[in-house]
Formats: C-alpha cells, structure tokens, sequence
C-alpha cells in the first residue's frame, strides 16, 4: 500500500543512519575482539547489529509518542494497520541497512574477499529480530505512557495498585512453579518453555497494536490498554499452565499406552508400573501406577521417576510387603514452600492398612537444591513397622547408613567407605540389619550385621578376594547368601555357584557348582531349595539343590534358557531368554525338572526390591509383560495369559 | 497619486462592538462619498480586501452585497465589481432621515455619561476633522 | 456517506459536536459540549489554558474517544471513521508535529503520498513565496517558517474542513501577517470551514464567524460574533473575560 510505504520511506530516512552505524559497529568487532585474542563469531556479532536495528524500529512508536509526535501520523488519512505495516517494512530496511554496513566493515576489516564476509541470516536472527522488536515496541509504549503523573496519587491509590501487584505476582509465582513442574517432568525438549515464552511475546505484540489503534494519541488509555492486555493473557497463560498440568500430570489409568517397566509387591497382590502415556515426552515422562491384581484397577502413584526417567526405583518395600516408602512428586512450587514452613520432605510411608504419612529424613543426606528433593537414597523398611535403614552416599563423606523412626528420630548412623559398595541387605529383627558389601573392584563380600539402635557393627562372614559377584541374594530368613560368581562379558568362562549359611559358628561359601558357562543364573525357592541354571549355547542344564547342597536335580532344558524368574504356582518355577529380540518363557516344575509349558513373546518381572519375589500362588508372581509391553497374568499352568491394564 | 493601502482608507476596528461587515460598507460608503473612489472605477477584489484587512472574506462579500444592493457597487460579469457608473444620491430625506438618527443616539450617549451640549460639539468636531484628514 | 448518518443534522453543518465529553482518570476535562459549525463558516474555540480546547481538537481529529457523545464530521463519526474523516481535512497543529531529522521535502513527500488529492504546484508555490529551501532540515526552520511550512502542508490537500490548534502562538508579526494573508486566501478561495483554537483575540476578531468560549468543562458562549458584539457593545477581548470570570473589565 503506497500509504504504508509512505510511512515506512519517513521512518527509514530518519533511523538508516543510526541503524546503519551500528552494523559497521558490529561489523569491527570481530576483528577487534582478534586484537585482544578473543574470539568472537561473526554471526553473534550479526545478531548484535539486528538487534540495535530492532530496538530502534520498535521503539519509534513509542518515542514519537513521548516527544508528542505522534499525532503527526493519527492526524493524517492512514489507517493504524497501514501505519504498523509501513513500520514493520521500515524494520526489514533497518535490518537490511544494519546487515549491509555490517558485511561492508567485516571484509574491510577481515581480509578476506567480500563473499566470505557474508553471514547467512539464518531463522535465529529472525527470531532475535522478532522478539528484540516486540519487546522494543511494548516497553516503548509502556514507558511513554506512564511518564507524566499529572497529579499525585493518593495513598489509596498507592494500595489499591500494589495490591494489584501482588496478585499478579503470586498468579505469576504460582503459575510458573506449576509451568516448571510440568515441563522439568514430563518434557525433555525445550518446547514448552518456547510455546510459554512466544505466548507472552505474541502477547505483548497484540496488546501493543490494540493500544496503538485503541489509544492513538491518549496516553491513559495506551497504558490501560497495555495493562489489560497482559493481565488477560497472563491468567490465560495461569489457566492454559494449570490445565495442563492437572492434566499431563495427572493421568487416569485409560491414558496408559504401554508401560516402561513393572514389578511387583513383595506381598504379590500390587504390582507397580511405569507406563508410558498419551501425553508429555515418554523419554522423561514415565508415570507410576498401582495396580490391585485382584480387581485389575489401576492407580495413580506419584512416585514418577527421576528426571532422567527410570534411573532409580521411587518405591520400597519392606520384606514382607506391608509398609511402603515412595518419593511423593509434589509440585516443586510447594516443596519449597513445605520444607521453608513445615520442613518435611518429599518421602511418604504408607502402611497396608493406613493413609500415608510424611517421613523425615536424615538433615545431611543427599539434597538436591535444584529440585528440592532429597535424591539417590536408597530405603529399607523394616518388616516390623516405624524404623527405616537410608543409604546415600556423599563424594566427600562416603557411605551413610542411617537407622530413621518417624516416631523417634535417627537412631543412629554407620558410616562405610564409598569403596565398599553395598550389594544387599535386609533386616533380621528391628534391631539388627545384615549387610553384604563388596569391596570395589575384584574385592571379596563382607556380611556385615548392624545394630540400628549403636550403629556398631559385627563382620558376619567375608569371602576371598578376586571374584566377581554377578548376584547375591539373601534367602527369606536373611541367614543364607546365594552367591554367583561369573565374569563379564559373556563368553565361556568359569561360573561358581555357592552357598553361604551365615548362621554357622565359620561361614564359609560352599560351592554347589563350579564349571564353564556363557552365562548362569541361581536362586532360592520357596522351600529352601536353590534352583541354579548353567547355559552353555545352543542349551542349558538345571540343577536344583537340597537347602544342605545336595544335588536334588539336574536336567538339560534344551534350549538356551539364561535366566530364573520366580515361583508362580508352588513348585513350578518361571525360566526366561532372550532370542533374536523374542523373550520367551517356559514353566519349570520344581521336582521333576520338566517344562510344563513354553510361551513365547513374554518375559518375567524384575524384581526391583533386591531380589525379594512375591511370594509363589501371589498374583504378582503370575505377572508377565509382552514383547508388545503390555501387562499380563497368567491364572494358571494352563490358562492363556490374560492382559491387565491394556486391552 | 499614490494610494494609501485599503488598510488605511478603511479602517475596521475588531474591538469595535459595531459589525465589521457594517464597519466596511460605511468605510466605503465614505470613500465613495468622499470621491475617493470615483465612479466606475475597480472596487477591491473581496479576496484582496479581505487579505489585507485580514478578515473574513465572508464578511467582505456581505458588505459588498449590501453594497451592490444599495446601487453603490455593481458587479459585471467576467470584469470583477466596479463603483457604480451613477451612484444614486441618497434622497436628502432619507440622508435627513439617518442623521437625525445617528445624531439621537449620540446625544443620549453623550448625556448618559454626563457630558454638556459644549462638549458633545466640541467631540462631533473633533470627530469629524479627523475623518476629514483623509 | 455511513448509514449511521442522523437525519436530524442541520442542513449545511459540516461539522456536529454532541454531547461531548472528556475525562481522563477522574479530571473531566470536557463535560456535554454540544455545537455545530456551518459549512464555510469559521468557528473560534476560545478558552483559558486548560480548559479543554486541546482535547476537542483531538476529538474533532479522531485522536481521543470520547468518554461520551461524539464527533460528526460530514457525517463520519471522527473516531470511528478516522481515516475517511481526516482526508479532507487540514491540520495546523500548535507545533510542528514532524518528527526531527527529516527534510522538508520527505514531508512533503509523505503528506503527498496521504492524500488523493494534493496539489502540488499550489504547496511549492506557498513555500517560496514563504521563503522556505526545500533541502531545509525542519529543525533549522525558524518557529515563524516552522509555522509557515505546517500551514503551507494542511492547505495542500485542498481540505473542506481546516483545524487549528493556536496556529500563531509566539510568532513575529511578520510571520503572523504571511500566516493570516495565506489563510484568508485560502478562505476566499475554496470556502474552507475552519475551526480554531487561539489566544490571538484581537486577530480572530475579524475572522471568525461564530465563537464558543469553553469554561470548566462547558460552552459558556456559543453565538454569532457579531450578534454578540452588538449585544453586548463589547470587544471580544472584553467578552471573553466577562465569561470567564475575571474581574473588572477593561474601560
């Protein structure tokens, strides 16, 4: 339109010289960054220039306003849109003057040929073009109309407003606790910061041309208009964020598509999942669920995993299954203010047959000061109720076992040098908790017992140097240790299965099998029997032992099952390999060594809680995920596997 | 001769309460009176007189309509306004007529604010050489 | 012309203020103000500092929403209609409003590139005759020629309705006499309806066909000048500070 040229030919014969001096400035500081051995990249300094040029075009409106000059366009016969276009034109000519004198003192300076000394405007100098602009033009505008109190304010009116101002900023507060919340939990990309940012940008922009075309040349109005503006959008953007975060965060079970991982409860009646759902990034977003095995109904559990997804377990149980720690994932926002007014932390115990109640943490354990959370804990809780062994382990200070009540505070406190990692543990009675640590590299295990209301601690039984521990696990009384020793990578080497009896007056490990294998697995069952697998490809061989380590059983299995699950129906036992990407299953019966029955396209559970397995008959040891993750069941030996949770 | 600028030969007083359309046609009137402006010759273009007495020209083209309806003016199509050829003596009545007139709110004037006969005559004296002077 | 038209304006008014009203915040600057301004007449706004005349002109101009009432224009509500309103109208305002650092040529330009209907010859003609170089920078004009130049740029267009906002406001009596000279002509030329503002008193005398003095908020006078003189046997320097309330008038 020849009237939005017009306007754009005025503004650009007034501001080119400005714009264009600032390009020649940005185009030397390259070279003169050189003389001072700095470095600076042509394309930064580009976007220096187009910034200057943005921060000129936008501010026109508003300083024509404050010098009074602005009637000088409204007085005349052209409308606001033509007046914006015409500006946003002269812009584009400001950028391209401050582009041009910036390339022409780049190759003046740079000794290099003209062509090298073009910086290609790639879509992030748009974007600092646009946002420099719009920020320019709001702020512009803001300042102009608020200069000039005509009159004092009275002391109501002084109220009134910082009223106003404290709502919006605790609208603001709030809503951005929320925004972060949502975004540091359920989205890995940037995305959501930039929608929320370009949301206030496009604000700004919108507000700024309605107060332009709504005020013209009153200055009360422009900043009412300005006010209203931002003030809609940003309960807007309050209610857009809270939306969305009850409902990404917040999801029911008929958002589930499949899940990341499951496990079961020690008491075999819950099983916990980690799904992946219809909503947020499932690269970090993995939200946890309960489900009731008995009815299939699936709860929300927000013990979610950690920002790098599914690094640590959230949830813990105690042996028997009856009390339960998890890691409440409140939203950052009230974490900050709960721990300023009540200082509990995020931890949350429920028993069986109660509400949960919060848990407080040993003061110096591992805080995370970003997220506001304690981190990298891991929790035992005692069968017995009200005592809780916490381990973390600090750079500086080691090892850290803690024996914590929530109805009597830290009991005492073990420390252990960082080098002897903790591989298991359990408590014997609430008064004493068994430990087995392996000493860092090819180090031998101790069986360490503490006394959780000292802190002292009485070595049980070590073992020698120089074997690699692949598991150990500790039978249900705590007084027996399966060890398997198998060196890594897979490949034929020297397996050794033994048995430890911790309450003997000299514990040694007696050894149930020692010979070649790829690789081997073992276990106890129910009955005191210890179920050992040995692969040796294309087949493998169980063996199954007396609880004294006389060999009840052995068989071939004939094909090249690797690895024990646990005891669905008594006396049968689960096996499980992977081939070519396919798991497949088969049901093992405990006194015979025969295979009642293969699946194939299904694996077992892990067991997150050290090797704890719900117990045989349990629904949670009938649990199998597919190859498709979903959740199955299998009713019995002969049943097809039903799905629970997803159909 | 050299003619003094329409300024000058009419003299319009914006402060003076009489209308200024009024105050132009009897500034004309006594130009034309007075001979200086014979008949025929090229009354001032509304425009230029209205430039130069920097009033309305509205208010220039009201007098000058009075003016042409009084017979004292006459328009010729294509040539501008001309002083009429024969510019009709007022019948001495009717110049009688308006003296007398003006003569009475004068003399009540001249009474309200306390003035004697002497020096109402010496004020219509005075008045009147000065208006002569031109 | 828009449908909202009302049948109910005087045959003849160019311009219809009704009900006008102004306030910003809690200061009502303008309160009701009702009249209309004849086409081809000149109407005089005349008022005490801050009395509101500035703001009318904005209203008259589409540059302020009225609180209330409205603004005619040839029909065209000013606020609504800004653009259609503002091409045949003239706007003198009290200071130059063009921005610094542009020559008088850009705004010529730009005025040029505003209005369908500009008359080219009849702006450069002004300009010499008013001494002003077009390769000028504005900001070296003198107040006079700065005066001059905003006259010489709102009678390009050849407006219908001419707005002036204290137009001889601290200018040499030269400057003044060029200023009034090119205005009258423009007057006797085309008929022009005019609408000013000014504390000129002794000048707008002559010009003005009507006359409304603003006072807290209101017209306290809105009459035919010369009804009024006549009336009162009073110079319009003697009116103004009868109705606005100063004490003892001249003698």
């Amino acid at each position: 339109m020849r009237k939005a040229l017009a306007v754009a030919t005025l503004d650009l014969r007034r501001q080119w010289m400005a714009a264009g001096a600032f390009g020649v400035a940005a185009g030397l500081i390259p070279a003169l960054a050189r003389y001072i051995a700095a470095r600076v990249e042509p394309t930064n300094a580009v976007s220096f220039a187009l910034g200057v040029a943005a921060l000129i075009a936008g501010a026109t409106f508003g300083s024509d306003f404050a010098e009074g000059k602005s009637s000088f366009f409204f007085a005349r016969p052209v409308s606001t849109p033509s007046i914006v276009a015409g500006r946003i034109a002269a812009l584009c000519g400001l950028c391209a003057t401050a582009v041009l004198g910036f390339t022409a003192a780049s190759w003046l300076s740079g000794h290099q040929g003209l062509v090298t000394s073009l910086v290609p405007i790639t879509t992030r100098h748009l974007q600092i073009v646009a946002a420099v602009w719009i920020v320019s033009l709001f702020f512009s505008l803001a300042i102009a109309a608020n200069t000039r109190q005509a009159r004092r304010k009275e002391f109501a009116e002084f109220l009134i407003g910082g009223a106003r101002v404290a709502v919006a900023v605790a609208i603001t507060a709030l809503m951005l606790g929320l925004f972060v919340d949502l975004t540091m939990r359920a989205y890995a990309v940037p995305t959501p910061v930039k929608l929320l940012t370009w949301s206030y940008a496009a604000a700004a922009f919108l507000a700024s041309l309605a107060a332009i075309e709504l005020g013209r040349t009153d200055r009360l109005r422009i900043g009412r208009v300005l006010n209203v503006g931002m003030y809609c959008h940003g309960a807007l953007a309050c209610a857009v964020v809270a939306i969305a975060w009850a409902y990404v965060l917040h999801p029911g079970a008929g958002a589930i598509t499949g899940l990341a991982n499951a496990f079961s409860a020690p008491d075999g009646r819950v099983a916990y999942v980690y799904t992946h759902v219809d909503r947020g990034d499932p690269t970090v977003f993995a939200p946890a669920f309960s489900v009731d095995l008995g009815s299939g109904e699936a709860q929300r559990v927000m013990a979610d995993g950690g920002f790098s997804g599914l690094d640590t377990p959230r949830i813990w149980h105690s042996r028997d299954g009856n009390i339960r720690v998890w890691n409440e994932r409140t939203p950052l926002l009230f974490r900050y203010a709960r721990r300023i007014v009540t200082s509990a932390s995020t931890f949350r115990i429920r028993t069986s047959f109660g509400d949960a109640t919060p848990f407080a943490m040993p003061e110096d354990a591992d805080f995370d000061w970003n997220t506001f959370e304690f981190r990298n804990l891991d929790i035992l809780p005692a069968s017995a109720g009200d005592l809780f062994a916490v381990r973390w382990s600090d750079r500086a200070t080691g090892q850290h076992v803690a024996f914590v009540s929530p109805s009597r505070g830290e009991l005492s406190r073990l420390r252990l040098p960082t080098a002897q990692f903790i591989r298991t543990w359990a408590f014997l009675e609430s008064t004493r908790l068994r430990v087995v640590a392996q000493r860092a590299g090819a180090g031998g295990l101790e069986f360490i017992d503490i006394d959780t209301l000292t802190g002292s601690t009485r070595t049980v039984a070590t073992t020698d140097r120089g074997a690699f521990y692949r598991s150990v696990t500790l039978d249900a009384s705590a007084q027996r240790a399966l060890l398997l020793s198998i060196p890594y990578p897979s490949g034929p080497s020297d397996a050794t299965v033994s048995v430890l009896q911790l309450d003997a007056p000299q514990p040694k490990p007696m050894a149930l099998y020692s010979g070649k294998a790829n690789n081997a697995d073992a276990s106890f069952l129910a009955d005191g029997r210890i179920a050992v697998l040995v692969r040796q490809p294309p087949t493998a061989d169980l063996r199954v032992f007396s609880p004294d380590g006389k060999v009840a059983l052995t068989r071939p299995l004939g094909e090249g099952f690797s690895n024990l699950g646990g005891e669905p129906f008594a006396n049968v036992f689960w096996v499980s390999t992977l081939v070519r990407g396919i798991w497949n299953v088969a049901l093992i019966d405990a006194r015979s060594g025969e295979m009642l029955r293969r699946l194939s396209g299904f694996r077992t559970l892990d067991n997150w809680d050290r090797g704890v397995p719900p117990p045989p008959g349990s629904p949670g040891a009938h649990l199998l995920m597919s190859t498709d993750r979903k959740l199955y069941l299998l009713p019995s030996v002969t049943d097809d596997p039903r799905p629970l949770l997803l159909h | 001769m050299k003619t003094d600028p329409w300024i000058v030969r009419i003299p319009v007083r914006p402060a003076d309460p009489r209308p200024i359309w009024s105050q132009i046609e009897e500034g004309m009137r006594r130009l034309l009176a007075s001979g200086a402006l014979a008949a025929g010759d090229p009354a001032p273009s509304v425009r230029e007189l209205a430039t130069e007495l920097r009033i309305n020209p509205a208010t220039v083209s009201r007098a000058y309509q009075t003016l042409v309806g009084a017979g004292l003016l006459e328009v010729r199509r294509g040539e501008g306004t001309f002083v009429s050829a024969a510019p009709p003596s007022m019948r001495k009545s009717e110049q009688a007529r308006l003296i007398r007139h003006a003569a009475t709110t004068f003399a009540s004037f001249a009474i309200t604010h306390g003035a004697d006969r002497r020096s109402a005559h010496e004020a219509v004296d005075h008045a009147w050489d000065e208006l002569d002077e031109e | 012309m828009s449908a909202t038209v009302e049948s109910t304006m005087t045959d003849g008014a160019m311009v219809r203020v009704h009900n006008l009203s102004v306030q910003y915040g809690k200061r009502r600057v303008l309160d009701g103000i009702s009249f209309e301004v004849a086409r081809g007449s000149v109407y005089a706004v005349l008022g005490r500092n801050g009395a509101g005349k500035s703001s009318l002109i904005r209203c008259l101009l589409g540059l302020q929403k009225p609180s209330a009432g409205h603004v005619l224009v040839q029909g065209a509500d000013a606020w609504t209609h800004r653009g259609r309103v503002l091409s045949s109208v003239g706007y003198v305002p009290e200071t130059s409003d063009a921005p610094g650092a542009l020559r008088v040529r850009d705004i010529v330009a730009f005025h040029e590139s505003m209005y369908s209907r500009w008359n080219r010859s009849a702006v450069a003609d002004r300009l010499k005759r008013f001494g002003i170089p077009e390769r000028a920078g504005v900001s070296t004009l003198s107040k006079g020629q700065k005066a001059l130049l905003t006259l010489a740029l709102a009678l390009g267009n050849e407006p219908a309705l001419l707005i002036l906002d204290d137009p001889t406001l601290g200018l040499d009596v030269v400057a003044r006499n060029d200023f009034f000279s090119d205005f009258v002509g423009e007057l006797a030329d085309h008929g022009t309806t005019v609408i000013l503002t000014t504390h000129d008193l002794l000048g707008v005398e002559g010009i003005a066909d009507r006359v409304g003095i603003l006072q807290g908020g209101r017209l306290a006078l809105d009459e035919e000048l010369a009804r009024v003189k006549l009336d009162r046997s009073q110079s319009l320097e003697q009116i103004f500070m009868d109705v606005t309330g100063r004490s003892g008038g001249l003698s």
